[in-house]
């Protein structure tokens, strides 16, 4: 019996010993004197933009940290880039090795969000005195939560404007349209300015380029998948009005494709852009030449008849892993890098987005225009403001790529088919499920 | 015969015992190479840079192969050492079976829920181990359950746990099937070992039934061997005192009565001869006829009990109970409310020391009593009352032997009477009047 009780004993001692290792103990023990934060960063600009900056604000935001924060050291793996980023991050977390911080490209967030990965940040944004959520724009900041809990906090993002040539509106006497602008409007513009300047019989002047299907569903209020890209909704009223306005606009050109629609050589007058490419277009020495020849100024997306003027935006997040042993360290850095002043200027520099704390951005942009003085810069900043808090995200699901290249190919065979746009559309529609459930 | 008892039992449990060690070795062999699959896919998948279509798949993050097979290695170990405990009973079986669940889900969460084989392995234990059919049933239900929410993947379903087919997606689909054909022999060998480990314990239950019957069988001979042996001793101690009285009769009324008689024919012939003679003579054979007396007196005093002879009744009694007590083992509890000698003549005395001793030998014999109560109390009207009851089985259709009525005749000829209730153990109560008591007080 006396050696059934010690068989007990050493039974209840493993029980226990699996039981702390599980629950992870051994992270609880500090890790001796200084602290090694994890940080994963991509090296190229998330704006596919070769900027020769790589690492440049991560570099400085670490200098700034380390020195706030003695004993605590920050270290990155350098060289990863972006195609190769999520892929790097998945191998981490499968080593055990995943970064204790780490940038989200948004359409990762719901991969993420699923594997449990990212650390719920809803405690801290609460409780930090420090911090204050309302600095952010809406849309940027809305972005990173999910379910009424808050993952992620925008670092940088890019609204996707209207970009006019005023030039060729006040040619025409048109007046720069107002902030809630809509497709009548839109089309009307688009209408008068088509022309035909030099007499040859060919169209050299054109209303709009690229305004995609994507900008015509988000203007009708139309997110066409579900939050989790499992279903999509390809059948509904708004993409018929949607589809059948492009259809319309689409008509315009209608016969008349000889000549290239280059917005920068100043012969269209709309087209809609994200900040980051246009940025990448004015401070690149190479393009200088481009936008020379006319003035420009941005508006907001027009609104369909059943949506609102609302712009796409893509927002490059940072996050905390969910099982990092030093999520208090990694809060403050997340805090730092998303709010610090002289971090966020940065990116008018160094990077193509624009900053999502409002106040930063609206100093940065009025010196940025400043030195390209066009138009009234307090419409452009109410543009800027608009979009910004009520933009709809580019990104919601993982695999969303894949998922557009397909409603991409089925706008397409509608709008250049004859058929009867309801009826293609519920073909369309099948098809597209067939692909979102993995077919 | 004793050696042969034991080898019934010895082989089935060594048997079982083969049994469960190979379970436990092929179990942890089926788990070695499940840990061996999920580290080898893992470390594949991290070279090959699948890693991320592996996370999309199962969208959660996979444990550390290393933690998991540390983990399982101290639990796996946990259960063989409470397998090995064996001969457990009560709670501690109970706590036993517990622990051993509780690892068991946990090695096979541990797992992703690919393997759970080692339920078998509680299974068995439990079988093995001396259980109440109503316990037996309760844990085997409740096992039961537990191995059917793991073995069929419903758990997986709200807890996402990443099992083996996930890891499997790694491998292309022939290995794949290779390796999910190598679980499935090892998870069906598993399944025969514990096949065999129940064949072996239902051929031990049978055997064991089989001794207990062939017991029975023999203690039946023997009881009747021991009321043939009781009889026959009977019978012998019935002629042995035949034998004593004819001796007693010989030696006493024999002796006098032969006195007597030939005296009183001397004085038949002495009679018209001699009268004063004659007168002496009788006077001589009274005194024969009274030593005669004497001699009878004496012989019936030997043939009383012998703590009545020696002893006043009270102490008696006394003794009587003290070594019936002793010898017996049962307990009895002995009220006199009055004193007892000096009261009663001899008949009387003996009639209720023989009450006793029948009543207190009836209950240990006939009804298995562990606990005697014996009362004697005289009422209001003189009566004497002896209650003697026991907790013994009890008889409701009961036949009067020889001891009650013989007992029921004494008291019936002392003006007495005897009352007898089988119902709730059984209860003797004799009563009788007192005259001498009567007198004193």
């Amino acid at each position: 019996m006396a050696g059934n009780r010690t068989k007990y004993i050493i039974c209840i001692f493993l029980l226990l010993t699996a039981f702390f290792f599980s629950a992870g103990i051994k992270d609880l023990i500090p890790a001796g004197r200084g602290t090694d934060l994890k940080i994963g960063v991509f090296a190229d600009s998330y704006w596919g933009v070769h900027n020769g900056y790589e690492h440049r604000i991560p570099d400085d935001a670490i200098r700034m940290f380390e020195k706030d924060h003695p004993g605590i050291s920050v270290s990155y793996e350098t060289g990863i880039l972006k195609e190769d980023y999520t892929e790097w991050l998945a191998e981490q977390i499968m080593k055990g090795e995943a970064p204790d911080v780490f940038f989200v490209l948004p359409e990762d967030f719901d991969l993420l969000i699923k594997m449990h990965a990212l650390e719920d940040i809803t405690e801290y944004v609460d409780k930090d005195k420090d911090f204050n959520k309302e600095m952010f724009y809406r849309s940027a900041y809305r972005f990173g939560s999910f379910d009424n809990a808050q993952y992620l906090l925008p670092f940088e993002c890019a609204p996707e404007l209207m970009f006019a040539n005023t030039t060729i509106l006040e040619k025409d006497g048109i007046e720069t349209p107002p902030l809630n602008w809509t497709w009548d409007e839109f089309y009307d513009i688009c209408k008068k300015v088509t022309a035909d300047t030099t007499g040859d019989k060919k169209t050299d002047v054109f209303g709009t380029v690229n305004y995609t299907w994507k900008e015509a569903f988000a203007a009708n209020g139309n997110r066409l998948f579900s939050t989790d890209g499992r279903e999509c909704d390809f059948a509904d009223t708004k993409i018929t009005t949607a589809l059948t306005f492009l259809d319309e606009l689409n008509s315009l050109n209608e016969g008349n494709k000889e000549n290239a629609r280059y917005f920068e050589k100043g012969n269209v007058a709309f087209q809609p852009m994200y900040y980051a490419s246009y940025r990448d277009f004015i401070k690149n020495p190479l393009r200088e030449s481009l936008y020379e020849d006319f003035e420009l100024t941005f508006l907001t997306m027009p609104a369909g008849s059943e949506g609102d003027n609302t712009s796409i935006l893509d927002t490059l997040c940072i996050g905390m892993y969910s099982k990092s042993r030093h999520k208090k360290e990694a809060w403050d850095f997340i805090k730092m890098l998303t709010t610090d002043e002289t971090l966020q200027s940065e990116i008018f520099r160094y990077s193509e987005g624009l900053s999502p704390c409002r106040d930063i951005t609206e100093r940065e942009l009025k010196k940025e225009l400043g030195d390209r003085a066009y138009g009234s810069q307090n419409i452009n900043m109410d543009v800027v403001r608009h979009a910004m808090d009520t933009a709809v995200p580019k990104y919601t699901f993982y695999g969303q790529d894949e998922a557009e290249s397909a409603v991409e190919y089925a706008v397409n065979e509608i709008l250049s088919g004859e058929g009867n746009i309801r009826m293609e559309q519920v073909i369309q529609d099948r098809k597209i499920k067939g692909i979102l459930s993995g077919e | 015969m004793n050696k042969e008892r034991s080898d019934n039992i010895k082989t089935p449990v060594t048997g079982q015992s083969i049994l469960m060690e190979s379970m436990m070795h092929l179990n942890f062999w089926i788990l070695a190479f499940v840990l061996f699959i999920v580290s080898r896919s893992t470390s594949g998948m991290i070279h090959e840079r699948s890693a991320l279509s592996f996370l999309t798949q199962t969208e959660a993050i996979p444990a550390l192969p290393v933690n998991t097979i540390i983990l399982i290695s101290i639990l796996y170990l946990c259960l063989i050492l409470l397998l090995s405990i064996t001969d457990e009973k009560g709670t501690n079986l109970v706590f036993k079976l517990c622990l051993e669940t509780i690892t068991v889900i946990w090695i096979s969460e541990l797992t992703g829920f690919s393997y759970t084989g080692m339920f078998l392995m509680v299974f068995a234990d439990l079988m093995r181990n001396q259980m109440s059919r109503r316990d037996r049933t309760i844990a085997i239900i409740a096992l039961g359950v537990f191995y059917l929410i793991l073995d069929s993947s419903v758990l997986n379903f709200w807890l996402r746990r990443i099992s083996i087919d996930d890891y499997l997606i790694y491998y292309s689909a022939d290995y794949a099937g290779l390796i999910k054909g190598v679980l499935k022999i090892g998870s069906l060998l598993n399944t025969f070992l514990f096949i065999l480990f129940m064949l072996y314990q239902i051929r031990k239950h049978m055997n064991e039934n089989e001794r207990i019957m062939m017991l029975n069988e023999s203690l039946k001979e023997a009881n009747i061997k021991l009321e043939e042996y009781s009889k026959s001793s009977a019978l012998m101690a019935q002629t042995a005192e035949r034998n004593r009285l004819a001796r007693e009769i010989h030696d006493t009324i024999g002796h006098a009565l032969t006195g007597i008689v030939t005296g009183l024919d001397a004085c038949l012939m002495m009679f018209d001869k001699d009268r004063d003679l004659v007168k002496t003579q009788l006077g001589a054979i009274a005194e024969v006829a009274r030593n005669g007396m004497t001699d009878v007196r004496q012989s019936v005093k030997a043939l009383r009990p012998d703590a009545l002879e020696k002893l006043p009744l009270d102490e008696a009694i006394e003794k009587l109970i003290d070594e019936m007590g002793r010898s017996t083992g049962v307990n009895i509890d002995y009220h006199c409310h009055d004193k007892l000698s000096d009261a009663f003549d001899e008949t009387e005395e003996e009639t209720i020391y023989r009450t006793i001793q029948e009543s207190i030998t009836n209950a240990i014999s006939h009804g298995n009593a562990s606990n005697i109560n014996i009362e004697i109390k005289r009422s209001e009207d003189n009566m004497l009352t002896i209650e003697i009851k026991d907790n013994g089985s009890g008889s409701i259709d009961f036949e009067k032997g020889f001891g009650l009525t013989h007992m029921e005749e004494r008291l019936n000829m002392l003006g007495g009477s005897l009352y007898i209730d089988g119902s709730d153990g059984f209860t003797v109560r004799a009563q009788m009047p007192i005259r001498w008591g009567a007198r004193e007080n």
